[in-house]
């Protein structure tokens, strides 16, 4: 099936639902997946690779997209998420886009899902449209339950919608005890399942058939009111020439070929898969660090200078153990494989700031702007796991133990 | 009296593009930095040292570079002048008149402290006046009256006292209607009869507003979302949301485990020195990965955060009796692998142990747990007896009567780890009920640091099993 086109000139086509979800990174390592000469591997037109994208969510999608298709007899899709983001275009802009064209506002409920920013980010957009437009939005938004939620955990802002989501399948215990996803995937609950991806289709349809909403001026999903419900707990830099970074980096190493400089790139994304990230500058990123999962972005140009090397090796070697560099590579440059492997082994080899067990530094490398989104979320899952493996457990204040003046055996402590 | 409407719109602009750089307690901290004129780091430093010790050091630098101050040179930071006003009324809402008055006076005797050989003494002028215009308001506007008549002979010149006898206005605005509240009324107002062009500025306002620490965001909830076609809803959504964020409760997605996955090697062999790596049982393996991927659906845990704990999952290394120790502390639920080799399993049975020691409570307010957060569960069935008594005493885990008999059977004649390396379709729907009995106990449940083990319980515990 033809996937939506992202341009203007796509008007014609009726976009029937947005589908707005918790985008959650696999638990087992993304970069797992062998790398292979990108000329033997398929290039797609589409950016987010399936590899990040959540299996049950994907099956799901194809699903409903599919029957809408056959029920109103057409040959594109007629849905849009993630998957559909155009190669080459900023993913905030093509969200944007879909969300200035999409009929329905199709949300799956979670507690990742009122808990993250970036989904209300999309729900707020459809909002704003729907308002400005004069419909009401409560009847153009489709609530799922993805999976079930302790109604007393429910905000009172999102009690609506969890209603609205409950009142899907009130005859159908099994959705408002189980949630669509476990029937989704659960072969015990298939007939469920159709049932409700048959309610939700057919009301999808019925709602297009209805009325069609006027595609309107995209708003920008980055510029909405700021409604971030946690403080920024994942640190991100840029490191450039001279290991002078800004926060407000220009850096742009994919111009042309991917929408926005690396430092915005690298801040929505994180927040599209719930990391609430703040961009800092290499001081700030020193200082933090020590409390903080922290991720640097490093231009491989100040790897090939004079001292470079050394330098970015000095710069790690006072952090964490979780502070990890991202070498910002590109396809046709063939030596940033060489110089992340030796970043990777000068930060092993250098002589550990901290008595103890000193594991080993991790040096990611995007390989271009094709792979720029696995690796950049795949090396934000590995440097959580590693903040959490190697620095969380160990800066927990003392459990039970007191300060003994005896100066009894204390290494085995949290503290 | 408000602030011109020009200016709270500008003010609530700085905020907004400040929200991702600053928290909230760091604006907290901005407020208390309102009162002077300007202000140096050695200054703010006692301010958050006296007023806010909870707030790391590192806010200091943070909140003097973001761009609610400007750089005046020679270490002296100003607050934007857009933003005084608002910042001070937020001071006064949140903390109290009384809380000013400390500022003044911590202000006066830092002014006193570094005034020997001060090269600026308009300057110094001006944060003494300060000072004295909130503890005293009469000697200041005496003081002000004075010293303008001898200026001539003062090194202050006429802009000084302009900007010194608005600079003392606003804070006799302070002590009259000039609020937070009255502030956000104002701005809902406005916001109410906005043009289209102008919304979006003016929905940043109320947003910025009903952030602010001190600000009884409800009024906005409440005022926008009477009318249920008005546009303003939306905003008054994302009020209320951030509200619930700052109750203190709201832990959805913390970081420590959910559960604990304990389970036997066919050998168990584990020492308390270092437990084995490189020997991955596989179908443990597959079962803690399929539990791990419901467990953190149902809870919301952030991505990266492993929702459950297992030695899999720990790497050899001085860390993982710490990580052991926190886990059996904090996590929820203890899963325990049922099989004729846990019985057996010295290992196993400490960990059980500690755990029971460690129990976790039920939350106040959540709805009555079902069973105990210790959940066993047939991993292969034991036909030996007899069976400890510690685990007799609790329910071994099957799925609810809603599940289909024939589900129920498989699981209880085959245990799961047969169920998941025969590829029965029922191994799915088993772990699924599972991960649902876990959250609704993490949901349920709370550890209580009273009675949380010590590393010495932990060592003597392992050192008494081990084989």
């Amino acid at each position: 099936m033809t996937p939506p086109t992202h341009g203007m000139d796509s008007q014609s086509e009726v976009l029937y639902f947005f589908l707005s979800y918790a985008r959650l990174a696999p638990l087992t390592e993304v970069s797992a997946t062998p790398r292979v000469p990108r000329l033997l591997t398929a290039q797609s037109d589409t950016g987010s690779s399936d590899a990040i994208l959540d299996p049950d969510v994907r099956k799901f999608f194809d699903d409903l997209d599919g029957e809408i298709a056959r029920l109103t007899r057409r040959n594109t899709a007629s849905g849009f998420y993630d998957r559909h983001i155009p190669f080459a275009v900023d993913p905030c802009d093509a969200l944007s886009h879909a969300l200035s064209r999409a009929q329905v506002f199709l949300s799956l409920h979670s507690p990742s899902y009122l808990r993250n920013s970036w989904p209300r980010r999309e729900r707020n957009a459809f909002r704003i449209r729907m308002i400005d437009q004069g419909h009401d939005p409560d009847a153009r938004m489709l609530p799922v339950l993805w999976t079930p939620i302790p109604s007393w955990t429910v905000r009172p802002a999102d009690l609506r919608q969890y209603d609205q989501a409950n009142a899907l399948a009130l005859d159908l215990p099994e959705y408002r005890e189980n949630g669509l996803r476990a029937l989704c995937v659960l072969r015990h609950y298939e007939d469920v399942y159709r049932q409700v991806l048959d309610r939700i289709a057919a009301r999808i349809i019925q709602l297009v058939e209805t009325t069609v909403v006027p595609q309107s001026q995209a708003l920008d999903l980055d510029r909405l009111p700021e409604i971030a419900t946690d403080d920024p707990s994942f640190i991100l830099t840029v490191l450039t020439d001279a290991l002078e970074s800004d926060p407000l980096s220009p850096w742009h190493p994919y111009r042309g070929r991917q929408g926005v400089p690396i430092a915005d790139y690298a801040l929505r994304t994180a927040e599209r898969f719930g990391f609430a990230p703040q961009v800092v500058d290499c001081e700030e990123f020193a200082d933090r660090s020590a409390r903080n999962p922290a991720l640097a972005l490093v231009d491989p140009r100040i790897l090939r200078r004079g001292d470079g090397m050394e330098r970015l090796c000095r710069f790690f070697q006072g952090l964490p153990v979780w502070a990890s560099p991202l070498v910002i590579g590109d396809e046709d440059d063939a030596t940033v494989d060489g110089l992340a492997a030796h970043a990777q082994e000068m930060l092993s080899s250098a002589p550990p700031v901290a008595p103890g067990p000193s594991p080993n530094r991790v040096v990611e490398r995007v390989d271009g702007p094709r792979d720029l989104e696995q690796t950049l979320v795949s090396a934000l899952t590995k440097t959580r796991q590693a903040y959490l493996r190697h620095g969380f457990y160990d800066c927990l204040p003392p459990l039970a133990s007191r300060p003994r003046l005896s100066g009894g055996d204390s290494s085995s402590t949290c503290g | 009296m408000t602030i011109p409407s020009l200016a709270i719109g500008k003010a609530a602009a700085l905020l907004q593009s400040v929200r991702r750089r600053i928290s909230a307690p760091a604006v907290e901290l901005a407020y208390h930095a309102s009162l002077p004129v300007a202000i140096d780091p050695d200054l703010l430093h006692l301010v958050r040292v006296n007023f806010l010790p909870g707030l790391p050091y590192e806010a200091e630098a943070r909140l003097l570079l973001s761009p609610l101050f400007e750089d005046l040179g020679d270490g002296l930071y100003e607050i934007r002048p857009e933003l005084r006003n608002l910042l001070l009324t937020g001071l006064r809402d949140r903390f109290g008149w009384k809380r000013v008055r400390q500022i003044a006076i911590l202000l006066e005797k830092y002014t006193d402290h570094v005034a020997v050989g001060h090269a600026n003494p308009e300057l110094e002028q001006a944060q003494r006046l300060t000072a004295l215009g909130v503890l005293n308001p009469e000697a200041a506007e005496r003081w002000l009256a004075a010293a303008a008549t001898d200026a001539p002979s003062a090194p202050l010149g006429h802009p000084w006292f302009v900007a010194m006898r608005q600079h003392l206005a606003s804070f006799s605005g302070q002590a009259s209607a000039t609020t937070l509240d009255n502030e956000l009324r104002a701005a809902i107002d406005r916001l109410k009869r906005a043009h289209s062009s102008e919304k979006h500025s003016a929905l940043r306002t109320v947003t910025a507003l009903a952030a602010l620490p001190g600000a009884d965001a409800s009024l906005a909830v409440n005022a926008l979302s009477g009318d249920a076609h008005a546009p303003d809803r939306l905003i008054a959504q994302a009020i209320a949301v951030n509200m619930e964020a700052t109750r203190p409760d709201a832990d959805l997605g913390a970081d420590a485990p959910a559960f604990f996955l304990s389970y036997a090697r066919a050998s168990d062999r584990r020492t308390e020195s270092a437990p084995e790596i490189g020997t991955v049982d596989n179908p443990v393996e597959r079962f803690y990965d399929d539990l791990c991927d419901h467990v953190r659906q149902l809870v919301g845990f952030r991505t990266g955060t492993l929702p459950g704990l297992v030695d899999l999952s720990m790497d050899a290394g001085f860390e993982w009796r710490s990580r052991l120790l926190y886990t059996l502390n904090n996590a929820r639920v203890f899963v325990a692998l049922l099989s004729p080799d846990y019985l057996d399993s010295p290992w196993c049975r400490t960990e059980w142990e500690l755990f029971s020691r460690a129990h976790p409570e039920r939350r106040a307010g959540a709805e009555p747990a079902r069973h105990k957060a210790i959940v066993p569960v047939t991993w292969i069935p034991i036909s030996q007896s007899p069976i400890p008594t510690a685990i007799q005493e609790v329910q071994l885990f099957t799925p609810d009567n809603r599940v289909a008999a024939e589900v129920r059977r498989d699981y209880l004649a085959n245990g799961l780890y047969r169920q998941l390396v025969s590829g029965s379709p029922h191994y799915r729907t088993v772990v699924w009920h599972l991960a649902r009995r876990i959250s609704d106990l993490y949901h349920a449940l709370e550890v209580s640091p009273d009675r949380a083990l010590n590393p010495d319980q932990l060592r003597s515990a392992f050192v008494r099993k081990s084989p």
